[in-house]
């Protein structure tokens, strides 16, 4: 299924980049749209992270998590994404919080941490009592990719799938996000 | 002459009453109002402040003065009901026949030990008539609780005055918004440690034997210290009159539940010697949702309850009283344990629960009159929790876990009690010693001690005005010390309205486990620490180099813990229209600062939290509880018991009222926008209306006494479903509902009564998936009851 969608993006990219070439130039308002990944499964039995290319949509093998194939990794809850100390990548990450992932219109100019997320902000809230990861509201994470393309992401679920409301028989850690992919650089969505 | 038409005396129990008139003289008065007026002695001819001279049908009083005497002007002219009452003295009832005024009535009161049901305790640590009383404050008689077939004390709490119930593991009682452990539970008196997760579960107490439940709202923290913010319930036993009663009763109900109490009391030909035993063992199978299922929803509860007084008057000298009480529980339920490995549970196995708890208390009360104005009264208390669980393999019956918590009080207090002018004065202080011991806690073992003073000032500013102040110190050696005043006020305004404010402080102490939790969970991999342990644990965690991350800027600075606090006021009245009708409505509002939250300081190099306490958020709750009383023929009593809640966390009502908020969010559609204020549901677990109506029937040719009980709660905030912690979406709340219950007793012979009950009439079980009942259950009971005179 993760081919068929990305066949399906790059097609739709491409014309909507070769379509933006004239119309949109400079523009905030593009097209890009956004891609949903369903119960990609961050459950490692190991110590290593599952990582994830944003420009192919595609699961990353752990054996190049030494190249820059990869842009973010999963481990449980943890986020790592490809630059020191996790790759040799140019990646950062950054969370926005209080903002709506739809609307978002430009990736910020600065505020990216290198290797995994700021530990000051936080994308899910846990609860003490039921032990549910719950992804926050108007969390948006906005990265750089490996090879420092924009991507702007929203977590939806960690659950395997994406239940409405989570109990302690939900299945973890299966992540349902939406991701947009700007290929041309700019900090555009 | 003064013509005595009647005397009967309204004590439930008969006791007797003397009444020496032993002057009289007449006034010939021309004008079209009279008056009474005369003076109060005792047996041996002393003055006796502080009666209460009430005319009830002119809804005229007055108190004698400190020589004992008393004065009622304009009266209009007719034959009135005389009432006489004072705490320790046998009450008076009499007609009054008033076609012209009298003077110099002589009254002898007679010293009595009966408590009537109109005099409480708890508010003021003294006893008081209800409707002198400052606080809010409500009585369930033992008639009520019989008549209406209460067994356990969460029934009495919930139908008779409508304070909700939460539905979660342990049914807790929620007085004025707040979570049950802000409301302190007291056996005559004297606390009860017994909580398991800071919960005190009230459903394990039989009400068979209890004289009367009083429940105080608001804080009282000034005169019983911690845990005394929302309210008090008293539960009270009291000393036997009759030479021998005996009460049994056997009931039998759904689920296999069933319950027998009996209770036997006598006392010495001279009522100087009394003693009781109470012993009452229940047991129900319990009950799942599912049909079948092997994990039961309500567990299988075993438990023995035993308890007995013995009093002893030292003629002259001191009144004495020595209690005694024991509680057994075993509680057995099964449940799954699994762990989830690359998402699919294994390792799963069915594990048989056993939790046994126990408690065991004894107290000493000496209370020695000195003087009509002055009495000195010490306590002695000790009582000791256990609560164990051990869990084996169901199949195989091999170790698989083992929890023991043990919890000992040692209390030693004396109280002076002094009648100054129309100033009571109560002044009080105490010693407690607490130990804990448990393998989760620091070093297994802890003490900690408590010392603690407190004063109250009962001033009766004139026959309409009742001013209340107290003051209480707690000085403690694992936490900061903490002051708690209350201020009230009563003011008999018009006939038949009396209004009431109060504002006061209350305090919560932090639990043991706050204090010295030291917990590692073994499947989750994340360890929560006690304040008082925190920095050697850390340090300890630290060298051996499992933390891998502090998350909080210095952690040295972790250290110390406070009480939490709050700070209540209270204001509203009661209206007596007539005989046939009262009502009373008390606004309340509730500010509890400093609470105390779990949070993380620190990631392990397991990749799991390391948490300890702090003092962190504030909470409101407001609103107003209102009670009807209705006698619409003189057989027949309606009452309605309402409340309206409105509650919310401090921080974030702050949070949403700022525009530029980016904390409280919701998905809407495929946008994520602010959480609206007018969304924001306040706290969870609470319902904006609830409360209880009950109508009984007393059938007296037939001796039959009918009851329909009704509870009823609006929609609730159940849990965070959106990701936000917040309540502010439709599908977090669980839906409102009422519950009925309907009894019927008949005396059927002499000693005998049987009664029948149907609770859940309406069969309401579940809200979707969750359970909140078992549906509709029945019971029958035979009672007997045997006074010799």
């Amino acid at each position: 299924m993760y081919k068929v969608f990305a066949v399906l993006f790059l097609v739709s990219a491409l014309l909507i980049v070769s379509c933006s070439d004239n119309t949109t130039n400079n523009n905030n308002t593009t097209n890009l749209n956004s891609v949903k990944v369903s119960n990609f499964s961050a459950d490692t039995s190991g110590q290593t992270f599952k990582l994830f290319s944003f420009k192919n949509n595609a699961v990353v093998p752990v054996s190049d998590s030494a190249t820059t194939k990869w842009d973010i990794g999963f481990k449980k809850t943890s986020i790592i994404v490809n630059s020191a100390p996790y790759g040799p990548g140019l990646a950062g990450i950054q969370i926005l919080a209080g903002t709506d992932f739809a609307t978002l219109k430009t990736a910020p100019d600065a505020g990216y941490t290198s290797g995994s997320i700021d530990p000051s902000s936080k994308w899910y809230n846990y609860n003490q009592d039921t032990h549910i990861i719950s992804p926050i509201p108007g969390v948006v994470i906005v990265m750089k990719t490996a090879d420092g393309k924009y991507v702007k992401m929203r977590i939806s679920s960690y659950y395997k799938d994406n239940p409405a409301t989570p109990d302690q028989t939900s299945i973890s850690p299966f992540y349902t996000f939406d991701f947009v992919y700007q290929p041309d650089g700019t900090k555009n969505f | 002459m003064l013509m005595l038409l009647s005397s009967k005396s309204n004590l439930i129990n008969s006791f007797v009453i003397l009444i020496f008139i032993i002057s009289f003289s007449f006034l010939n008065a021309q004008e079209k109002k009279v008056s009474v007026s005369g003076k109060i002695t005792n047996k041996a001819g002393d003055p006796v402040p502080s009666v209460r001279i009430f005319l009830a049908d002119q809804k005229k009083q007055t108190f004698s003065a400190t020589n004992g005497t008393f004065q009622i002007n304009l009266i209009k002219p007719g034959t009135f009901k005389l009432g006489i009452a004072r705490i320790g003295y046998s009450n008076l009832d009499t007609l009054l026949n008033l076609s012209k005024s009298i003077e110099n009535l002589e009254l002898v009161l007679l010293e009595s030990d009966v408590i009537t049901d109109d005099v409480v305790i708890t508010g003021t640590r003294s006893y008081k008539h209800i409707e002198d009383l400052p606080i809010p404050t409500e009585v369930v008689s033992k008639s009520e609780i019989k008549n209406q077939g209460y067994l356990r004390l969460n029934e009495v709490i919930n139908q008779e005055m409508g304070i909700p119930m939460t539905e979660d593991k342990f049914r807790g009682m929620q007085v004025q918004g707040l979570d049950a452990d802000y409301t302190l539970v007291l056996i005559n008196g004297e606390p009860l440690t017994g909580r398991t997760g800071g919960n005190l579960d009230i459903s394990r107490f039989s009400v068979a034997n209890l004289s009367r439940v009083e429940v105080v709202r608001g804080p009282s923290s000034s005169l019983y210290g911690s845990s005394a913010l929302a309210g008090v319930v008293n539960l009270i036993t009291e000393k036997p009159t009759k030479p021998l009663t005996l009460n049994a009763a056997g009931r039998y109900g759904s689920h296999a539940t069933y319950d027998i109490a009996g209770d036997v009391s006598a006392a010495s030909k001279d009522k100087t010697l009394g003693i009781n035993l109470f012993v009452d063992s229940y047991r129900t199978q319990g009950f799942s949702v599912l049909p079948g299922a092997v994990i039961k929803t309500v567990p299988d509860n075993q438990n023995l309850a035993i308890s007995s007084d013995l009093f002893y008057d030292m003629t002259n000298i001191a009144t004495s009283r020595l209690s005694g009480r024991m509680y057994n529980e075993a509680v057995k339920n099964d449940f799954w344990k699994y762990t989830i490995e690359n998402g699919i549970k294994t390792d799963s196995a069915l594990i048989d629960d056993k939790i046994t708890n126990s408690e065991y208390s004894i107290g000493l009360d000496i209370n020695h009159k000195i003087s009509n104005r002055y009495g000195l009264e010490g306590r002695l208390y000790f009582t000791t929790f256990k609560t164990e669980t051990y869990d084996m393999y169901k199949s195989t019956n091999l170790f698989y876990d083992q929890y023991l918590f043990k919890q000992s009080t040692f209390k030693g207090e004396v109280q002076s009690t002094s009648l100054l002018g129309a100033n009571q004065i109560i002044g009080g202080f105490g010693v407690q010693m607490e130990g804990a011991q448990s393998d989760r806690i620091a070093d297994t073992n802890q003490t900690v001690r408590l010392i603690y003073g407190y004063l109250q000032d009962d001033w009766q500013i004139s026959d309409q005005i009742d001013l209340i102040g107290s003051i209480r110190y707690d000085a403690h050696s694992a936490y900061a010390d903490y002051l708690s005043p209350k201020l009230a006020v009563s003011w008999k305004s018009l006939p038949g309205l009396t209004l009431r404010a109060s504002i006061g402080s209350g305090f919560k102490a932090p639990s043991f486990e706050e204090l010295y939790l030291n917990w590692s969970l073994a499947s989750e991999g994340y360890t929560v620490l006690g304040i008082k342990n925190f920095q050697s644990d850390f340090a300890k965690l630290n060298a051996t180099g499992q933390i891998a991350k502090t998350l909080i800027s210095d952690v040295t600075q972790i250290g110390d813990l406070k009480p939490e606090k709050s700070w209540a006021i209270d204001f509203g009245g009661d209206y007596t229209l007539n005989d046939n009708l009262d009502f009373r409505i008390n606004f309340f509002r509730n500010n509890i600062t400093d609470l105390i939250e779990f949070l993380p300081v620190a990631i392990k190099t397991n990749d799991r939290l390391l948490y300890t306490y702090f003092n962190v958020r504030k909470i409101h709750t407001q609103g107003l509880e209102t009670r009807v009383r209705f006698y619409p023929i003189s057989s027949i009593n309606v009452e309605l018991n309402y409340q309206l809640l409105y509650s919310a966390d401090d921080e974030v009502e702050a949070t949403l009222n700022d525009p530029n908020q980016a904390k409280y969010w919701k998905r809407d559609g495929d946008h994520d926008r602010k959480v609206r204020p007018d969304e924001y549901g306040g706290l969870m677990n609470r319902s904006r209306h609830s409360g209880a109506v009950r109508i009984t029937w007393d059938y007296k040719t037939l001796d039959l006494y009918f009851t329909l009980r009704g509870i009823f709660k609006s929609k609730y905030g159940f849990a965070d479903a959106n990701g936000n912690t917040i309540l502010d979406d439709p599908n977090e709340y669980s839906p409102g509902y009422s519950m009925w219950y309907l009894s019927a007793t008949k005396k059927v012979y002499k000693y005998f009564s049987l009664q029948a009950g149907i609770d859940n009439l309406a069969d309401y079980k579940t809200h979707g998936t969750r359970l909140i009942t078992s549906g509709r259950t029945g019971y029958v009971s035979l009672l007997f009851n045997y006074i010799f005179d």
